[in-house]
């Protein structure tokens, strides 16, 4: 192996990551690794911890997607209680779910992508971001802002607080919606119909500019995890889980979320923090699976909401067709949002939705409890074994962003093959790399902050460790 | 209402929530002024403070443990700047809030900023005598400030 080149760290991505391209004598890439560089520990110091004060904690593991640990973690909790919580209940947390789901990809498509899909994946650095984007479309970048506001907003009427809302709990949830904050959520509605509609139009309109894109980042057969309900329609609550091929062969179907262990395992890189969650039967890592958006999309029979379901269909250029190319995440992201914008009409038109009925208590029934939900970047599973005390003896969080960490790591080595120039470095090249991985929209590590500028440093070295070639952007 | 103090910080971090001392010091708030407690500023803000005339952003400034000075900063926004390349996507400054605001929503009033001087950032709850000495200074700025409309 001749040469290093890092990407350190990957930027507009939520958490700390880097990248490690590798080019032989003559510059071509060899293989590529995307390395997680932060540890978190939160399954550790769990441990001794009441059952009932998980959601609360769990609701710290990310800034960005609180709201699914909070419901993984409830789950796992009416487990151990034993008990089915009310519909009003269920409801209310379905409404947070898809709330959630909704502002973090409007966060990702927006804020973190759009600077590459509006101002180009060559355009100057320093103009790629919202204000670039702000200065290419105002009404674009303003309807992006708000539609993350709206999922925040019904966040926060419900939890209290739209970042970490300790509202979920073992046995259903703390607080309804009153009929004035149903009111409120009722109004944003018909504006996120128009700002979706825009932003999907815009999005189909620029993405044939990205043909190379398409096929060269991420695209490649793999498995395809996701919930379903019953009929096969998009759940992002409650189901069980289909696992389909590169082909549209449903794999397997109809398996229970709470039994994981017997079809998911974890293997693990000394040069990545983040686990490698494979599909047990096929081995790692011929077992890479990719969960998400696109996933999603691809698993469902159909969506089981009609705008939506009529942009899956041209999705899928309206035959059954698995999309493999990773850069059609961010459509996938687009649609599920339409979706979101449908569900919570739905639920607020529903009576039980004020319903104050909302909380069921017992005692601690059971040793094991395992919740599982679709978060915006894919399924997630809290696991939690307990003693007779219910105080935690074991934690193990299955992270959607990990079991897609086997494809992100082919993709960015997929990327950098094909547009990386090892003896001739521009930023443009590099970015693609970077852009990879944001078509995963990876949560890292969320809720911990920033503090300071994220400058990147790209190095290319020689084996013997000199300089050969440098970027900088600070 | 004319006038929001937007207090940023995290209170379990000790004098990182020196903002939100400002505004318990403040309170009752006088007829006008709403206050708001955050974690981080979001670009979701800069909708947020359309309808107010002026805004006040505060929070805590880190400084080293050794410090003594208890001087409290109050100055204007005058020319919002953006820094790159994290601007405004996970936490923004208030100069960034303000500046999309003007750009993306058309926000035409006047911000100021409010540094609170901090020594201990540690896990827990409550001031550094520090901190809640320079919390007391910015109440008294900010109650001149708002006095003077």
């Amino acid at each position: 192996m001749g040469e290093r080149i890092v990407i350190s760290p990957v930027t507009r991505i939520e958490g700390h990551a880097k990248i490690s391209i590798y080019v032989d004598d003559e510059g071509r890439v060899e293989s590529a690794q995307f390395h997680v560089v932060e540890f978190r520990g939160f399954e550790k110091f769990c441990e001794g911890r009441p059952f009932y004060e998980m959601p609360g904690i769990m609701a710290r593991v990310c800034g960005i997607c609180p709201v699914s640990h909070v419901l993984a973690s409830s789950k796992a909790g009416d487990a151990i209680l034993g008990v089915e919580i009310t519909p009003a209940a269920k409801k209310a947390r379905r409404l947070m779910n898809y709330a959630q789901v909704l502002q973090s990809h409007a966060l990702s498509f927006f804020h973190l992508s759009s600077p590459d899909l509006l101002l180009g994946m060559d355009a100057d650095p320093a103009r790629r971001h919202i204000f670039g984007v702000a200065a290419e479309d105002e009404d674009f970048a303003r309807r992006g802002i708000r539609l993350r506001q709206f999922g925040q907003r019904v966040i926060e009427l419900l939890g209290g607080k739209r970042i970490h809302p300790s509202w979920g709990a073992p046995g259903g949830v703390l607080k309804a919606l009153t009929e004035e904050e149903r009111q409120e959520v009722a109004g944003w509605i018909p504006e996120a119909y128009k700002s979706m509609e825009i932003a999907l139009e815009r999005f189909k309109a620029i993405l044939d500019g990205f043909e190379q894109e398409v096929r060269h980042i991420g695209n490649f057969p793999s498995l395809f995890m996701g919930t379903v309900d019953e009929d096969g329609y998009m759940e992002f609550y409650d189901g069980r889980l289909r696992i389909m091929d590169s082909e549209g062969n449903i794999v397997a179907d109809g398996l229970k979320p709470w039994r994981y262990e017997t079809f998911l395992a974890e293997a693990s890189e000394e040069w990545s923090y983040m686990k490698f969650p494979y599909y047990k039967p096929m081995g790692y890592p011929a077992g890479m699976y990719r969960v998400g958006p696109l996933a999603r999309c691809n698993v469902v029979h159909a969506i089981g909401t009609p705008l939506a379901d009529r942009e899956l269909r041209e999705f899928r250029q309206r035959k059954w067709v698995v999309r493999n190319e990773s850069f059609l995440y961010h459509w996938a992201r687009l649609i599920e949002m339409l979706h979101c914008v449908e569900r919570i009409e739905e639920l607020i038109d529903d009576p039980d939705i004020v319903s104050e009925h909302v909380r069921v208590k017992a005692d601690r029934n059971h040793e094991v409890g395992i919740g599982s939900c679709e978060a915006p970047r894919g399924t997630l599973f809290h696991h939690y074994e307990v003693d007779e005390d219910g105080l935690i003896r074991k934690a193990n969080l299955l992270i959607a962003t990990a079991q897609n960490n086997l494809a992100m790591n082919k993709t960015v080595e997929q990327a950098a093959k094909h547009f990386v120039n090892g003896r001739r470095l521009e930023e443009g090249m590099l970015n693609r790399v970077e852009a990879g991985i944001r078509c995963y929209d990876p949560c890292l590590s969320c809720s911990t902050h920033a503090i300071g500028q994220m400058p990147l440093v790209i190095e290319l070295r020689g084996r013997d460790g000199e300089l050969l070639d440098r970027l900088a952007r600070n | 209402m004319e006038t929001l103090l937007i207090a940023v910080g995290n209170p379990l971090r000790r004098d990182d929530g020196a903002a939100r001392r400002v505004i318990e010091l403040l309170e009752p708030l006088p007829p006008g002024v709403e206050a708001l407690e955050v974690h981080q500023l979001t670009p979701e803000h800069a909708d947020e403070i359309l309808p107010y005339s002026t805004v006040v952003f505060l929070d805590a400034m880190v400084m080293a443990p050794e410090c003594t000075s208890s001087d409290v900063f109050l100055d204007e926004i005058v020319r919002p700047a953006v820094r790159w390349p994290g601007a405004v996507i996970h936490e923004s400054s208030p100069a960034e809030i303000v500046a999309l605001s003007r750009r993306v929503f058309g926000f035409e009033g006047r911000a100021w900023v409010c540094g609170i001087p901090g020594v201990d950032f540690s896990m827990g709850e409550g001031l550094s005598p520090l901190a809640e000495s320079c919390a007391r200074k910015a109440a008294q700025a900010l109650r001149e400030l708002l006095l003077a409309g």
